[in-house]
């Protein structure tokens, strides 16, 4: 096995299935548990997580592949600053996606268990909600404020520290 | 898919990046972010991160108070509390004829400052700032010089308040010099107050204010803004007794002031025969760290410390006793790589200075916090202290004559050498005085070493008899929970947090007293009858004497007063004598 890739057929749950290299899989620490339990040669099937969703998780363990493989390559300390730039700059490019996919994504990475991506997805909504009061916030993520009047009143009271 | 339909796990994967203000102002939004907020591990975590306690030891000691609860109390039940029987310290009660500003008290809370959320507190010559978490600056102390802000300079004992011109002003960091103190605000302001002597504050004619033409002490007793270049935005600042350093939004430092011995980094070559600059009374870049930013810096009364983005640390200003770590005793004019830093294996995490001793503490490697810029801007890391726990090494040089530096014997160490006694501290903060040294472990727990007279580590016979200790534990975390630490001179002023939410703010020491030393003589120091030593002792101090260096003998009398003669070798003696030779040659009186 050493030396030469093995690809593993990975299933979604509306019957897409992908190929990828198993260390690419791999960063997914539930497919590898999965991989551990089952071996390579059998197909994964996650009926948690839709092809495109799947398909954009794959993406990103595939240049956390290769950008963990390119630190190992480099004999220069100022091409560690480097690649991490270039890494910083394909997650933003990566990023530029509906709201409504990014809580997919959240969804699908905390269920495969990359910590890598969940936290960059989590980071990301952390820099939507950041600055802005609860009004802007409800107004951004069209959320009802479903508080009754007594509610509010008291909400406010516990967290009046905060505001001062 | 929407925000509110993630569960409450992965929700808090999001909120862990928020901090303890922010997660209040979110649980406002609506019902479903009021639940996701009320997750206890989001406020543990906050806590644990924010008032510098492990994880492990809140989640022990926490009196079953949990979550909010638990965060809560900790952020609005802290009392400040003086440690010591002389603050302010006696020369400036001579000089201006001003009482003590504390009862001899045994570790009373000051009033005024109980259940104020103070995050941290400064403690000066005779002046003393404690800052809230909310931004407000509390000023007490005297203020002969108007160091305390306010409008007005006063030699009365001034109750904590928040000077009348920082009212509604956001306060990030502050810093005190002997006669001055410097403020950062939120939006990236520096203001300074106190005396303008030697261009101290960085004020001139520009900015509205116009020091005497002699540059002989005239005071602004007001917060006023110090302007920079371009407007530059101002992150932090650290404090000289003469001089201020102030480090911009870039990392670049500025340094003004009084400018003899290096202290500001400047280097000011100057051709033969020509006098080196005075003071410079505007802020100045300090060329030689270009291209580096300054992530800390703090000042003694004439030397500074930095640790900078490329993980060394830089000294320079005045050399005496090796305080600057790079083996001798040698002033720098600009700022000089220490190269024993960081320590193999281990990258420094914090600095503190004294006046003559100097501490890094650093932790290995791969437990840093590697907070960068992006995350920042997000609001802190999810990272928690339980990431470093139990790998803080504490490496210290320059003088030790009171084993103020960790070791259990008095030799100055030139160079940064770990203080292997302090690895069972677990030291989370650090804060040297001048004869006594306190830190604040990882569980919330007072420690302290050095010269504990005058109640300075809030015993009455603590290091009497001339004993000398390692480490000791002062405070218990299952009682109160230290979290932040100034020592000076033979006083110390610490924020704590008892568990007891109806306590008035007395702290409980816990270390047991020292046994009464034999034959006691009331109101006299003992002083140890059969010492071998004390002959060679007395003839090094005539020597001082007859070379009529004044501080020399303070000096040297302090040593006598306070070294342990037990297992002190002859050898020892011999080297600290010469030590106290080499550091005799170039000296001036010293401004202590």
């Amino acid at each position: 096995m050493a030396g030469k890739a093995v690809e593993v057929k990975l299933y979604s749950c509306d019957g897409e299935d992908f190929r990828v290299p198993s260390t690419v899989a791999s960063r997914s620490e539930t497919v590898k548990n999965m991989l551990e339990d089952t071996g390579e040669e059998d197909a994964v099937p996650l009926p948690n997580v839709h092809g495109r969703t799947l398909s954009l998780v794959l993406d990103f363990c595939k240049r956390l592949v290769q950008y963990e493989k390119d630190l190992q390559d480099i004999t220069e300390d100022f091409q560690h600053g480097q690649l991490d730039d270039e890494f910083n700059a394909w997650k933003q490019d990566f990023l530029d996606i509906d709201q409504a996919v990014l809580y997919e994504l959240i969804m699908a990475a905390n269920f495969l268990n990359v910590a890598e991506l969940l936290d960059l997805c989590c980071k990301e909504v952390a820099r939507l909600i950041k600055g802005k009061s609860p009004e802007e916030i409800r107004a951004y993520f069209h959320i009802k404020n479903d508080f009754t009047p007594q509610e509010e009143e008291e909400v406010r009271r516990e967290n009046q520290w905060a505001f001062e | 898919m929407s925000i509110t339909e993630l569960p409450q796990e992965v929700a808090s994967n999001i909120l862990r990046n928020f901090s303890a203000v922010e997660l209040a102002k979110l649980s406002c939004v609506s019902n479903i972010f009021r639940d996701f907020c009320a997750f206890e591990p989001l406020w543990l975590n906050r806590a644990a991160w924010e008032f510098g306690v492990s994880r492990k030891a809140l989640a022990s000691s926490s009196h079953g108070l949990l979550g909010k609860d638990l965060y809560l109390h900790l952020l609005q039940n802290t009392h400040v509390t003086l440690m010591g029987d002389e603050w302010p310290v006696e020369k400036y009660r001579k000089l201006f004829g001003i009482p003590l500003y504390m009862h001899p008290g045994y570790c009373k809370a000051i009033p005024g400052l109980s259940r104020k959320a103070v995050s941290k507190v400064v403690l000066g010559d005779c002046h003393a700032a404690a800052l809230t978490w909310s931004g407000q600056l509390f000023m007490f102390g005297v203020s002969p010089h108007g160091q305390c802000g306010g409008g007005a300079c006063s030699t009365l004992p001034l109750p904590p308040g928040v000077p009348q011109e920082l009212q509604g002003k956001r306060i990030s960091s502050v810093a005190l010099g002997t006669q001055h103190t410097l403020a950062v605000t939120a939006d990236g302001e520096l203001l300074a107050t106190g005396s303008t002597e030697h261009g101290r504050l960085g004020l001139t004619t520009e900015d509205g204010f116009t020091p005497s033409a002699d540059g002989n002490c005239t005071c602004c007793p007001t917060f006023r803004r110090v302007t920079f270049p371009n407007d530059r935005q101002i992150c932090k600042t650290a404090a000289g007794s003469d001089f201020s350093c102030a480090v911009d939004a870039d990392g670049g430092l500025w340094t003004w002031g009084k400018a003899d011995r290096g202290r500001l980094g400047h280097s000011l070559t100057v051709a033969k025969g020509e006098q080196r600059e005075k003071m410079v009374a505007r802020p100045r870049l300090v060329g030689a760290l270009d291209g580096l930013r300054v992530e800390q810096i703090t000042c003694a009364p004439t030397n500074t410390l930095a640790l900078a983005s490329d993980g060394c640390v830089y000294s320079w200003g005045n050399g005496q006793q090796s305080r600057l770590g790079h083996g001798n005793a040698k002033c720098q004019f600009q700022p000089c790589m220490i190269q024993a830093l960081p320590p193999p294996g281990g990258c420094v995490t914090s600095l503190s200075l004294g006046i003559a001793t100097s501490c890094c503490v650093a932790h290995p490697r791969e437990q840093s916090w590697e907070v960068s810029d992006e995350q920042q801007s997000v609001g802190g890391v999810g990272g928690d202290l339980g990431t470093r726990e139990g790998g803080a090494r504490v490496l210290t040089h320059g003088w030790g004559g009171h084993f103020q530096h960790g070791f259990l014997d008095p030799k100055t160490r030139r160079v940064p050498t770990e203080a292997e006694e302090l690895r069972t501290v677990k030291v989370h903060q650090i804060s040297l005085g001048v004869c006594h040294s306190l830190a604040i472990s990882e569980t919330g727990e007072l420690w302290g070493w050095g010269y504990g007279g005058n109640r300075g580590m809030g015993m009455a016979r603590y290091n009497q008899g001339n004993r000398q200790m390692g480490p000791l534990k002062l405070t218990d975390s299952a009682e109160t929970l230290v979290m932040s630490i100034s020592a000076w001179r033979n006083a110390s002023l610490l924020v704590h947090c008892p568990w007891d939410q109806v306590s008035d703010g007395t702290l409980h020491i816990c270390a047991e007293e020292p046994p009464e030393p034999e034959q006691p003589e009331p109101k006299k120091r003992p002083r140890a009858p059969r010492d071998p030593e004390k002959k060679s002792r007395s003839l090094e101090a005539d020597k001082a004497a007859k070379e009529g260096k004044k501080q020399q003998k303070v000096l040297a009398n302090k040593v006598k007063a306070s070294t342990a003669p037990k297992g002190k070798t002859k050898q020892a003696a011999k080297r600290q004598a010469a030590d106290d030779n080499i550091n005799s040659k170039n000296r001036k009186p010293r401004k202590q």
